[in-house]
């Protein structure tokens, strides 16, 4: 009847397109808004693809409480909301936008997952630490309904000669389901949308003589990539232009101490590694168990606590969901002042593993793998020779594939009741003899600061302080 | 005389290796104190039954280059009457390319004549376990073992505890 009256879904459709209810979201949650005292809101997010083009337009939300609220999120007008960066911010930014369009386009259209970014103010918190690539892509991949992770990237050929990620940083600050507190927020029946992006609709009558409607999206802030099969990348909007080429990897790239960059400037870190060191050190009572914890760049998994020493119910340290950056665990009491041979076995172990979405666990590029010991060091390993690593622990310390004297060799290199000096200088013989494509490298004391150890003359052990 | 200063010497210095040292390559280290620990040695409890064979062997390390006296063994578990493994048919077979499942050794130091460690192969886990064997003087001799797993944090394929069991005491046969 309303409708009758003021054609709102026909000009809805004639304006924006159609709903694609099949890969539409649905999250019930509560907020400290508006509708506090009302109970969960439920909010959809259905995309709006305009009639025969193969590119999403926009975001309808719908906000269902008491009342039902829409508010349409267009993808022309994503500079509209900002480009605010802030990981607490409550209002959905440029970013936020381009993100879930991204997200809808990939699912609907099964599109390669590479955008390619063209306004610079998108995506722009690239780290001080790694190169910006030039030209600069994203890829999205939603981990769960509230997890979307950006990789800031650019699309290489693997070994395998599969399509893969090169270069790549991730970034993982988006508004789950954003929501503004109402703002521009429009009500139905009986009204539209007045919020920046927002479509009120348009009664104007169809031109006959119009053009067809575009096929392709609006190509201002990012481009849609399509990888041909001769190595090239064709965007909508963006000539056809060769795959960069990916420098090969070799073992001064990159070097332990940029590796520990990413240690030394995330807030978390010395977070989560003091509170190991502190059980490592404690000694009225001695800690009686080893701790650890898996971390990703966007913060710790939940502390891994081991069993009582004597104890055989082991902690296992599986692949996460996704890729890992690293591992940092205790030796307390009268265990290894450094590592063990069991922690390299564990590091190939999460190196040579895949996540569920067979993604590689860890990068030997960015994966660090860390002991805090009794004394109160913490010495964290890199690995700098895939080869040689994999090599060494296959015919040295695997215990399926390997002779079974390594134990025993290791115990003349470390031992538990050697000095920390001397457990240093044994691991990094032991490392050297073995050619093992392994570094070292040890805290400060408040985490801020990371030290090459090297191995000098085969007996000198001098740390060289990481810029 | 002068000889027995030489061999002195050369028996000094091969036992007395400090632990968190490498031993030379051409070393040569004996270690009589391992000879008590030959033989077979069982544990049984109901149906269950824990059987080692162990044997003293002066087992070159190919990397490092020099010669050790440790021991070398077999074990075979029965639980509840259910055969577990069995590796004892691979004995008479031990060499320096064909250790079996027990790889054991004395302090690099020479002290604690009575305890060997090393480990004990836990192929259904697909890892080694720490054996710590401390050997107790007797009419009967018997050997103290305690099992654990060689660290607390393990990943995929390796399996989480010990195939065998944790504490025994073994029996000399």
């Amino acid at each position: 009847m309303q409708e009758a009256k003021k054609p709102f879904v026909q000009d809805f459709i004639k304006s924006q397109g159609y709903p694609n209810w099949r890969y539409a979201n649905i999250a019930t949650y509560k907020h400290g808004g508006a509708n506090v005292e009302g109970g969960p809101d439920t909010l959809l997010s259905v995309p709006i693809i305009p009639d025969s083009a193969i590119y999403v337009k926009s975001i309808l939300k719908i906000k269902i409480n008491i009342d039902i609220l829409y508010k349409l999120y267009d993808r022309s007008l994503y500079a509209s909301y900002g480009f605010d960066h802030d990981p607490a911010r409550t209002r959905p930014s440029a970013d936020d936008i381009a993100i879930q369009i991204m997200l809808f386009d990939k699912e609907i259209f099964h599109l390669q997952n590479f955008f390619l970014v063209k306004d610079p103010r998108l995506f722009a918190e690239w780290p001080d630490t790694i190169p910006r690539p030039d030209p600069f892509f994203v890829s999205v991949s939603k981990l769960d309904f509230c997890t979307i992770t950006t990789h800031w990237a650019i699309p290489c050929w693997g070994n395998d000669g599969k399509l893969t990620i090169c270069n790549l940083s991730v970034q993982s600050s988006t508004l789950c389901e954003f929501d503004d507190d109402n703002g521009g927020y429009g009500s139905y029946p009986g009204g539209g949308s007045t919020g920046g992006g927002g479509n009120s609709g348009s009664t104007t009558p169809p031109d006959p003589n119009a053009p067809p409607p575009n096929q392709i999206p609006p190509c201002d802030g990012w481009d849609r990539i399509l990888i041909t099969a001769d190595g090239f990348y064709r965007g909508e909007c963006t000539p056809p232009t060769p795959i960069p080429p990916v420098p090969p990897s070799s073992p001064e790239d990159p070097t332990p101490c940029e590796k520990a960059a990413f240690l030394k400037n995330t807030s978390f870190i010395p977070t989560i590694f003091s509170e190991l060191r502190t059980e490592a050190m404690a000694t009225n009572p001695p800690t009686n168990h080893e701790s650890g914890y898996r971390y990703l760049d966007i913060g710790p998994y939940p502390k891994s606590v081991g069993p009582t020493f004597g104890n055989n119910t082991i902690k296992e340290v599986g692949c996460p969901l996704t890729k890992m950056w690293g591992w940092i665990h205790t030796h307390p009491g009268s265990t290894l002042p450094i590592f063990s041979p069991d922690d390299l076995l564990l590091a190939y172990a999460i190196l040579n593993s895949v996540t569920s979405t067979n993604e590689s666990c860890g990068d030997p590029a960015t994966f660090t793998f860390g002991v805090t010991v009794q004394n109160g060091s913490t010495y964290i390993i890199t690995i700098q020779d895939i080869g040689n690593f994999n090599n060494f622990i296959q015919n040295k310390v695997d215990p399926v594939t390997a002779p079974g004297d390594f134990g025993r060799i290791y115990k003349t290199y470390v031992h538990q009741n050697t000095t920390a000096a001397e457990a240093e200088k044994g691991f990094l013989q032991m490392l050297e003899f073995y050619n093992a494509g392994i570094s070292v490298l040890k805290a400060n004391d408040n985490f801020t600061s990371y030290s090459e150890l090297k191995l000098e003359n085969g007996n000198t052990v001098t740390p060289y302080p990481c810029n | 005389m002068k000889l027995r200063i030489f061999l002195l010497t050369i028996f000094i210095a091969s036992s007395c290796i400090a632990f968190g040292q490498v031993p030379a390559p051409g070393s040569n280290i004996t270690r009589s104190s391992l000879d008590k620990f030959e033989g077979t040695w069982k544990w049984t409890s109901g149906s269950s039954e824990v059987i080692i064979q162990l044997k003293k062997f002066h087992y070159y390390f190919t990397d490092h280059q020099f010669y050790e006296d440790i021991i070398l063994g077999s074990h075979k578990y029965t639980n509840n009457g259910t055969l577990i493994e069995d590796y004892l048919p691979d004995f008479i077979n031990i060499s320096q390319s064909f250790q079996s499942s027990l790889f054991l050794y004395a302090e690099m130091d020479g002290t604690l004549t009575d305890n060997i460690s090393g480990d004990l192969k836990d192929n259904s886990k697909h890892k080694r376990d720490l054996l710590q064997l401390t050997y107790i003087p007797g009419s009967t001799p018997t050997l103290i073992w305690h099992l654990q797993p060689q660290g607390d944090a393990i990943a995929l394929p390796v399996i989480a505890g010990v195939t065998l069991p944790e504490d025994l005491i073994l029996v000399k046969q």
